[in-house]
């Protein structure tokens, strides 16, 4: 949803990082599931995907590769892929730094991270560039690259691009993953051999591994920059790029894995309707982000293939738990039994998405499915109101308009809160004013995140110096914080999850997020392209189909 | 007499005339010259009211060095009037500056786009003009008849209808749901002239067309009915001429004049009209570089595009005065 | 009209029971149209507006205008009937045996083509001469013929760099350029000065003479006939109802129809009062089973009413037909010779004093130290030709034009320039009458609306501005019923009628007429002309009648102004002025102007 606006902001690993999986020093060899035959139906009605990780159960430090499938044996060798997908002349090409939904398209066919999640949320590598990862400490890593990697420009993979593309994230100067820099540092990287370093955190952070297989943490080659060459070690290389055009992208001959098309072409769209009109008239393969409202007619169009994925994006409305009425958790709670879930889903995304439980990290292994479903109850909530002395309680909810959804999920919201007898006046904000200086300062608020595992999650908005404070959870005198600073050094993976579910339970009660949804990726294709699988994702179109490597053409 | 065709021009006439034309364009050039200069203005102010492209670009996350070196180096922290002047500067000396996005001159990323979207003005300039001007002249011809009965009102139909209607409504019709005739958008690859993709230019001509054909033919079925009621028209018709002679030689000539204004003005509403119809058909114009631009304050292609729209206006009109004083003998002999 | 087989010989033109309907109604425009021209003969067919001549005058170019379509009767040219011929057979008779002189020359040529070229077209349409040069040479020498130089810089001219008389005569050369044997002028002068329009006539008077060319002039000026035609048909809704040799029709009219029209004409030497006659004659569809004058004739009797009388010849020697049981009946007011009333000058107070003034557009003056007084009670015509400067000077008067400088004193307090910077009082007590008495009413007020605006700008209350809007309106020979009416409910008289109304409600002691009754057809003009007589001697008002008919003048005026090139030439008593003229414009001028000849009663 949030890439729908034109504006986006940019890519760092604090703000929208998707950073996902069990995350615990332990990465677990991934089932590999990727083939069309194991995959998930590609049908239009939302996947039937369960909110939640993958089970994480081996707690030793070791590391294994993972096993992978790629595509079935049978997929057909050549062909020109057309991917259509909303960019601007705006638009950027970078291995490490993006903006918005057409740069992801581009940065994933050029440049690879050196881990990545499964199907379930667990670190792998079978679309990373490490052999392996070694969690020696909660502080200590080391990394071993694959040997006989070549970028595009024929150079062999090595130690030294490792560090330089770390150096890279962090460098203030790019602007990149600053929040990167509180762990490591020019001097955190000793290189052991050509293909290996050692990492040494500034502190102890278990959640730092996710952040090696975020999709943007990617490996450049030395000397990289955003001006040169566009030299990665991804399955396609670039051929040419037009900002607000389209881009080229040409088969990396020496790729280390199997890849189908010889070229793929990613095409820019000014609008959603022209994308989807577009497909089907068969001027593109591919649509990047399908409407809601044109899902059905991509869906009902015998030639064409929807492709709907869980994701774990959510969408929020914000209490600030530190000012009145607020800071009466009575009221947060009467809030939270105002809304009605199913409504929402129905309402804001057209039934594309799953019921929310008021809490976030979705898809990691450590999401509570164990907590109730908490489900809409307008007489709980008077009472709380009523105890609060809250009744009749008039108040302003503020949305951007920028970002799709949050405005109907406001009117709704409005409208539910009626039933409770208090009122609450919708107020649309422009984009720029919204994000401004009052953002994080008003007291009832909307947000909107991408998925990150719930340690991830955490420092954005869930602490007293949290990047984005939107609560302003947790309130004083509270444990929550303690909790997370044992947390992250806990590299047991099952005593890790304990505290977690304390953090966790303290938010189910207490917390100033109300989050009644997540929200699924939509995209559609030709029926001639295969490879695709839908399952619950971080990207559009299963992960772009890494980098499209999965992707051929039935022609 | 004979071979000297004395109803033409004499070169004393003809030379005497082109210095008061001459006159006049250096005259009205000047004007548009000073229109700019107020328009350019108006446009700066008006795009520094965008927001903060800096905020935009770098969003809510972003430390404050960062954005303090990013207004920088965009020169973003100079006064009002300093950046005023500069970037008038540049637009004379051909040098509009770089995109705040990504860097690239302006003239890199809106240089092709320009060359698409007047490609797509002149092709539905060169359908609708001759169609308007045929379809009134026609219904005029054949005032109250069938043809000008069903013109009328589809002409009604397609004024009163937006451009984003016209175009959905073509695209299923031509490209999607009914007929796969044309695809449902453009795809003009970089480097490549606007006509390289020729199918794709036609959905989006014929919106345009559509959209401004009932305006040009209404008024020139108007100014038809004037001129074949006039009483020159039936003095031709007294005199026996043909009727092809009374209307292309006498009623037409003179009808073209006072549609001319309306034509030159719906060819700088095209000029406006292709940033709706751009997006619709994913036609990569100055249209969908503006929507580009808007959203992230991106002010140096908005000031850009916003020129040269401006500009189109100022040209069309100035064409359109001299094309009015070309056909029409009683102003151009005033110039003598 | 039937003649000896030498005369039926001679005969170009004959048209026998035409009808003429409104396409969509079937109403009768005209109908039961006999007219006969001979070889070199001129024929004036005379009407009011809306009487059909131009109807007919189309017709014999086979052409009826949008929404009108012939209906029946022959129209013969030579052996050919066109009202047979179908439209490609029509397209070769029209500007080659068959041509027509337009009304408005200023509308009619082309303004996108070049003059040359226009008449070059006609010549080339039908073929004429053996080639191109042939052609070129022929439209050098009708130029010539018509009085225009032949040269290639006029042939390069566009219409709108000639004068009206040349314009005219550019009419005239395509008419003439194929030599055709019928040629149909349709008020050709209408327009023009007096000076260019003598020309004019004169230009088509030898040429149809010396070509053997029959025409049919169409007018609705009777002196112009009377000097130009040798036959006079006279219309009235739609049917001839005399026609007769040019002295019979004049010397001893048989219709009392016509005797109106020669009543109504204005007689420069003559001293008598203009006569006028109210009501207008029915328009198509709206028309009487008997004569359709009846309705307006003194003389009419019930056999009138029950059906149109047939054709008699009342000629004694040459054909003389009239359609009325009347024939040569006296109505009794086209019998008053009565002195024009409005000779004496009771006061001798001045009521307007125009001292030096000079008047002008953007620093040219086009007046040039003008002065002279009106007295009281006393009407002062100004006359002369387009360009004379006389509309600027009244306007000036009238506050209208403001680019003047000198004194022009009204009851002795002098005039600002500006009507807008005038007190009201004086604003009011100055009223100005306009020529266009279509454009000057507003057309969403109704009558009684446009004349009491006046009051209420004095502010006198509204139901004494109701009696005074009745009264005025009685003054007029207007029923109180036409104050709730509408401008475009009007005609062109009774909205004349209105607009002096309207100037009158407000008392004023000086009335401006500018052109008053160039718009209006004879009987309508010689009406107004009474009721402005009528007016001046009741109240007793200055007036300034700016005029360019210089007949008129006779009829209404004490004294008169000779204005040329901006100055007054001449100024005296109307009679003197205009009998024993002194000055050599004046004299120049009276000799232009067409006027009805004494024609022997045979």
């Amino acid at each position: 949803m949030s890439e729908d606006r034109k504006l986006i902001l940019p890519r760092q690993f604090g703000r929208r990082q998707v950073i996902l999986g069990a995350g615990a020093a332990t990465v677990l060899a991934a089932c590999g599931s990727d083939s069309p035959s194991g995959a998930a139906s590609t049908t239009t009605g939302a996947p039937n995907t369960t909110a939640g990780g993958g089970a994480d159960t081996t707690a030793a430090p070791s590391v294994t590769d993972a096993v992978t499938t790629t595509v079935a044996a049978g997929g057909k060798q050549g062909g020109t892929l057309r991917v259509g997908v909303v960019g601007s002349t705006n638009d950027i090409i970078d291995g490490q730094y993006i903006v918005a939904r057409a740069d992801q398209a581009r940065m994933v066919t050029g440049w690879e991270p050196i881990a990545n999640y499964d199907d379930d949320f667990n670190i792998a590598y079978n679309h990373g560039l490490a052999e392996s990862i070694e969690a020696k400490a909660p502080d200590n890593y080391v990394v071993r690259l694959k040997s006989g990697i070549e970028f595009h420009n024929a150079k062999t993979l090595g130690a030294d691009d490792l560090i330089y593309s770390f150096n890279r994230l962090i460098d203030p100067a790019q602007g990149i993953a600053p929040a990167l820099s509180q762990f490591i540092d020019a001097n955190s990287f000793k290189k052991l051999d050509d293909l290996t370093v050692e990492i040494k955190l500034l502190k102890p952070s278990v959640p730092f591994l996710n952040g090696l297989a975020d999709y943007g943490a990617n490996i450049v080659p030395v000397g990289y920059t955003r001006d040169g060459e566009q030299i990665g070690t991804g399955p396609y290389k670039l051929k040419s790029f037009t900002p607000g055009s389209e881009s080229v992208h040409v088969r990396h001959e020496n790729y280390w894995g199997k890849t189908y098309l010889d070229e793929v072409q990613i095409i820019d769209f000014s609008d959603q309707s022209a994308l989807v009109n577009a497909l089907i008239s068969g001027d593109i393969d591919v649509a990047i982000d399908v409407p809601y409202a044109q899902a059905t007619t991509v869906s009902s169009n015998s030639d064409l293939v929807l492709l709907e994925s869980a994701a774990g994006n959510w969408q929020t409305i914000t209490m600030r738990v530190d000012m009145a009425p607020f800071d009466d958790v009575r009221v947060r709670q009467a809030m939270r039994l105002i809304v009605n879930r199913d409504e929402m889903v129905q309402r804001v995304l057209s039934g594309h998405g799953r019921v929310g439980n008021d809490m976030y990290g979705v898809l990691d292994g450590s999401y509570p499915k164990s907590f109730p479903q908490r489900e809409q109850d307008i007489e709980a909530a008077k009472a709380l109101l009523k105890e609060a002395g809250q009744e009749g309680l008039e108040i302003e909810l503020f949305a951007p308009d920028d970002t799709a959804g949050l405005a109907e999920y406001i009117t709704a919201f409005a409208e539910q809160a009626k039933e409770a007898g208090i009122t609450v006046k919708p107020t649309v904000l422009d984009g720029g004013t919204y994000w401004g200086a009052e953002y994080t300062k008003r007291v009832f608020a909307t947000s909107y995140w991408s998925t990150r595992p719930y340690l991830n999650q955490v420092p954005q908005g869930a602490l007293p110096d949290a990047t984005y404070p939107e609560t302003h959870w947790p309130p004083a005198g509270s444990d929550f914080e303690a909790l997370y600073n044992q947390a992250i050094a806990e590299v047991d993976t099952d005593k890790r999850y304990a505290i977690i579910e304390q953090m966790q339970k303290e938010e189910y009660e207490e917390g100033g997020n109300i989050i009644s949804y997540f929200q699924n990726l939509i995209d559609g294709h030709a029926a001639y392209v295969k490879g695709a699988v839908s399952r619950p994702n971080l990207l559009n179109f299963d992960h772009f189909g890494r980098g499209f490597q999965n992707i051929w053409l039935d022609q | 007499m004979a071979g000297a065709p004395y109803w033409g021009a004499s070169a004393t006439a003809a030379s005497s005339t082109f210095m008061g034309i001459f006159k006049l364009i250096v005259r009205r050039v000047l004007l548009g010259v000073v229109t700019l200069l107020v328009v350019s203005f108006a446009v700066f102010a008006l795009t520094n009211l965008l927001g903060d492209p800096v905020h935009r670009m770098l969003g809510r996350g972003a430390l404050p060095e960062v954005v303090k070196a990013k207004r920088a180096e965009l020169g973003l922290d100079r006064p009002f009037f300093t950046r005023y002047f500069e970037w008038l500067k540049g637009l004379m000396t051909g040098d509009p500056g770089n995109s705040f996005s990504n860097g690239s001159p302006v003239m890199d990323i809106v240089g092709d786009r320009i060359k698409n979207s007047l490609f797509l003005m002149f092709v539905a300039s060169m359908v609708s003009i001759p169609l308007s001007l045929f379809i009134g002249a026609r219904a005029a011809l054949r005032r109250d008849k069938t043809f000008d009965r069903v013109t009328s009102n589809q002409m009604l139909i397609f004024a009163a209808m937006p451009e984003f209607v016209v175009g959905a409504f073509l695209t299923v019709l031509l490209a999607t749901n009914v007929w796969h005739v044309f695809p449902a958008t453009s795809r003009i690859r970089p480097g490549q002239p606007p006509w390289s993709d020729w199918k794709g230019v036609i959905l989006p001509a014929i919106t345009l067309t559509l959209a401004v054909t009932p305006h040009v033919s209404r008024t020139m079925r108007a100014a038809m009915i004037e001129v074949l009621e006039s009483d020159y028209v039936e003095m031709a018709r007294l005199k026996g001429l043909p009727e092809r002679a009374v209307l292309w030689r006498h009623a037409f000539p003179n009808a073209v004049g006072p549609t001319l204004q309306v034509i030159a003005l719906n060819i700088a509403y095209l000029a406006g009209g292709v940033v709706v119809v751009e997006s619709l058909f994913n036609y990569r114009g100055i249209g969908i570089a503006l929507r580009d631009a808007i959203p992230v304050a991106n002010a140096p292609i908005v000031q850009f595009i916003a020129m040269f729209i401006a500009t189109i206006y100022v040209v069309c009109n100035l064409l359109a005065d001299l094309g009015a004083i070309l056909v029409t003998p009683r102003l151009r002999t005033r110039l003598q | 009209m039937s003649g000896t087989m030498q005369s039926r010989e001679n005969v170009a033109l004959e048209i026998r029971g035409l009808r003429i309907d409104v396409a969509e109604s079937g109403a009768d425009i005209v109908d039961e149209v006999d007219l006969t021209i001979r070889r070199g003969e001129v024929l004036g067919l005379v009407g009011e507006s809306g009487s059909g001549k131009t109807t007919i005058g189309l017709a014999v170019l086979g052409h009826a205008r949008r929404g009108v379509a012939i209906h029946g009767g022959t129209v013969r040219i030579g052996d050919r009937d066109l009202n047979g011929l179908d439209a490609k057979e029509l397209r070769s008779v029209r500007g080659k045996l068959v041509s027509y002189v337009p009304q408005d020359p200023g509308t009619a040529l082309n303004p996108a083509l070049r003059i040359g070229k226009q008449i070059l077209e006609v010549l080339e349409t039908h073929g004429f001469g053996a080639n191109q040069a042939e052609r070129e040479a022929r439209v050098v020498e009708v130029l010539s013929e018509v009085m225009l130089p032949g040269v290639p810089e006029f042939l390069r001219r566009y219409p709108h760099q000639l004068s009206g008389g040349q314009q005219q005569r550019v009419g005239l050369a395509m008419a003439f350029a194929c030599r055709p044997a019928v040629i149909v002028l349709d008020e050709p002068t209408t327009g023009l000065d007096v000076s260019t329009q003598t020309h004019v006539l004169q230009t088509i008077r030898d040429l149809a003479a010396r070509h053997g060319v029959a025409a049919l002039y169409v007018t609705h000026d009777l002196a112009v006939v009377a000097t130009l035609a040798d036959q006079v048909a006279v219309m009235y809704a739609g049917r001839v109802v005399e026609q007769g040799s040019t002295a019979d029709i004049f010397a001893n009219p048989a219709h009392p129809y016509t005797r109106y029209l020669v009543a109504a004409a204005p007689e420069m030497d003559g001293d008598r009062q203009m006569v006028g006659l109210v009501g207008r004659a029915p328009s198509p569809g709206k028309r009487p089973v008997g004569c359709a004058f009846a309705l307006r004739c003194e003389l009419a009797t019930e056999e009138c009413v029950a059906e149109f009388p047939g054709v008699t010849d009342v000629g004694t020697d040459r054909p003389h037909q009239v359609r009325c049981v009347h024939a040569f009946g006296v109505p009794d007011r086209t019998a008053l010779r009565v002195a024009s009333t409005a000779r004496v000058v009771r006061e001798s107070e001045v009521a307007l004093s125009i001292r030096h003034v000079d008047a002008g557009y953007s620093g040219t003056n086009v007046v040039h130290d003008v002065s002279f007084d009106i007295q009281r009670g006393e009407c002062v015509a100004l006359v002369g030709e387009s360009g004379s400067g006389k509309s600027t000077l009244s306007r000036s008067i009238g506050g209208l034009h403001r680019e003047w400088t000198g004194e022009i004193v009204l009851d002795g307090a002098p005039l600002e320039k500006s009507s807008r910077n005038r007190p009201v009082a004086q604003r009011l007590s100055i009223q100005y009458v306009f020529q266009n008495p279509y454009s000057s009413l507003h057309p969403r007020r109704s009558v009684a609306d446009s004349i009491a605006r006046p009051l209420a700008i004095a502010g006198v209350d509204a139901r004494d501005a109701a009696i005074e809007v009745d009264r005025m309106l009685e003054r007029v020979s207007l029923s109180s019923a036409y104050g709730s009416r509408y401008p475009d409910q009007l005609s062109g008289g009774e909205r004349q009628r209105v607009a002096i109304a309207r100037a009158l409600v407000s008392k004023p002691h000086m009335l401006i007429c500018d052109e008053v009754t160039s718009a209006l057809d004879v009987l309508v003009q010689a009406a107004i002309i009474e009721l402005l007589v009528d007016l001046q001697r009741d109240l007793g008002l200055a007036m300034l009648f700016v005029t360019h008919n210089l007949p008129l003048v006779r009829s209404i005026a004490q004294r008169v102004a000779v204005m040329s090139d901006g100055k007054i030439v001449e100024l005296g008593d109307t009679a003197e002025t205009l009998q024993h003229p002194r000055e050599e414009y004046t004299k120049r001028l009276l000799a232009d102007t067409p006027v009805i000849p004494t024609f022997s009663n045979n």
